[in-house]
């Protein structure tokens, strides 16, 4: 974080010399101080939280349906071989599909509300895991799976005590996809949703603030999006990752 | 009294060129407490037979038998270690790898979840294997020697009646494999549990075993020498040159 901190004060000098020079209208480039100040704003009512909260539980309600359900489909083409090719055609056919593009059809199917954006979120995570968790599976060494054999291990140990464990790396590393594909689709979600939704997440925040016309308050939104990113990478994913890379790096 | 038995065993390997058979009519007998070695040159069908009597493959046709039930799968009393040091579990410990074969719960390794007779026994092994100062580390922070040491003390743990040794020694350098050499026989007298143990090294084969199998050529014939050599076995003794050229000009007739 120390040696962020050099780069970021130059970033913030160079807006303040950009914003200074008048060639831009405030209206389009707020100073840094009024998106500090329009950030502090929002933060006092409560509002800012309440939207990046409003965000974080629907990636977080998605996760947990997705990972379940990628990890049965990756145990499935893993134990029954004649499952794999169809469940790597349907990935292969799905998975490049942007989840905005099936907005119309999920709200013909399952009307208005907010399941909508949890849907899409399912949808951009769901393949990112199975794609991992399978090839992660597959990458299990055969000793491994001979010596489970040898102790006769039931379906469910060999599931829990052997697979999961072995293919934590990738499992991981879907984790981390899924992270930034997860916050792609629910700030496009709410912007795109977010007028007859309920829901009022950050990308919805940031919607809002277009149609006051409240330049910094937009500006604001992006910069905490930005810092959450930040904050999650630097704070969970690098130090999980460097304990991986240390207790796996002989497989 | 014989604990493991083949009995007519065949089998071939399916090829894009027809089939190669490895073992045509392959019968034998291994008695309780006796130390084997499967010895011939690679491709002979070493590591396919150790695999055929451990229950890993399936013959074509033929029956073998573990104190008399037929042996389908591998079975806890016969436990196989490998050549490949990265058969230990790089997310446990050392002795969280010992102790798998009985709690292989991925959320029973705390150590509460052990009965007392079991961490006893754990200790046990861990002394018995030079294991006891290593018993938090993790396999990648272990040298090859200790990697095969966690092995060979994760298979006593499950408290087998047969060991599989797949050359286990076959990846270590010089000096280790003959501290693991010792190790074994050590282990073999205290247990008093049957080996099995294939290798490529004539020496290695006549330092431990009591009987030698040797595999004459490819062709699948083989043929079962007794090793008369008194123990404790000096690989620099006279006779036991004698007898490692013998073993040689029978394996290489060139």
């Amino acid at each position: 974080m120390k040696k962020g901190l050099l780069p970021g004060l130059a970033v913030l000098l160079l807006w303040q010399i950009l914003f200074m020079s008048g060639f831009f209208s405030p209206l389009v480039f707020p100073s840094p101080l009024a998106v500090a100040e329009s950030l502090y704003g929002d933060l006092k009512t409560g509002e800012l939280v309440l939207s990046i909260l409003f965000s974080l539980a629907i990636i977080l309600g998605s996760f947990l349906p997705s990972l379940i359900l990628a990890f049965f489909l990756a145990w499935l083409a893993f134990r029954y071989r004649s499952f794999d090719p169809w469940i790597e055609k349907l990935s292969a056919l799905v998975h490049p599909l942007p989840g905005i593009a099936l907005l119309p059809l999920l709200i013909l199917w399952t009307g208005l509300g907010t399941h909508i954006i949890v849907l899409i979120v399912i949808h951009s995570v769901l393949w990112p895991f199975y794609i991992n968790i399978r090839s992660g599976f597959r990458q299990v060494p055969g000793v491994w799976l001979d010596v489970a054999d040898n102790n006769r291990l039931s379906e469910g140990e060999r599931f829990l005590s052997l697979l999961v464990p072995a293919s934590f790396p990738q499992i991981f590393a879907g984790l981390k996809i899924g992270w930034s594909r997860a916050w792609r689709a629910v700030i496009s979600a709410e912007m795109i949703f977010g007028t007859i939704g309920s829901g009022g997440g950050l990308g919805w925040f940031i919607y809002n603030k277009r149609i006051f016309m409240d330049t910094p308050g937009m500006y604001g939104g992006v910069i905490i999006l930005m810092l959450i990113g930040l904050a999650v990478e630097n704070l969970l994913f690098r130090s999980v990752e460097r304990r991986i890379a240390y207790v796996y790096s002989q497989s | 009294m014989s604990i493991l038995k083949a009995d007519s065993l065949h089998f071939a390997y399916d090829l894009d060129k027809g089939n190669h058979k490895v073992l045509e009519d392959f019968s034998l007998d291994i008695e309780s407490g006796e130390f084997l070695a499967v010895i011939g040159p690679s491709g002979c069908g070493k590591s396919t037979l150790l695999r055929l009597l451990s229950g890993f493959i399936r013959p074509g046709s033929g029956k073998i038998s573990l104190n008399g039930s037929e042996v389908l799968r591998p079975e806890r009393a016969g436990q196989m270690i490998f050549q490949d040091f990265n058969q230990l579990f790089p997310w446990l410990t050392v002795e969280q790898n010992i102790l798998f074969p009985r709690y292989r719960s991925f959320f029973s390794l705390g150590k509460k979840a052990v009965d007392p007779p079991d961490r006893m026994r754990v200790d046990e092994i861990l002394e018995l294997t030079g294991l006891t100062g290593f018993r938090k580390y993790r396999p990648h922070q272990l040298s090859g020697g200790l990697k095969q040491r966690t092995a060979l003390a994760r298979a006593l743990f499950a408290d087998p009646q047969i060991l599989f040794l797949d050359e286990p020694f076959g990846s270590l350098d010089a000096p280790s494999r003959v501290e693991l050499q010792n190790l074994l026989l050590r282990v073999w007298k205290e247990k008093k549990r049957t080996v099995l143990f294939v290798t490529h090294d004539i020496s290695e084969a006549l330092f431990l075993a009591d009987r030698l199998l040797v595999f004459e050529s490819r062709s699948g014939r083989f043929k079962v020498h007794s090793n008369s050599l008194s123990r404790p076995r000096d690989r620099h003794s006279g006779p036991f040159r004698e007898r490692k050229l013998e073993l040689y000009s029978l394996i290489d007739p060139d």
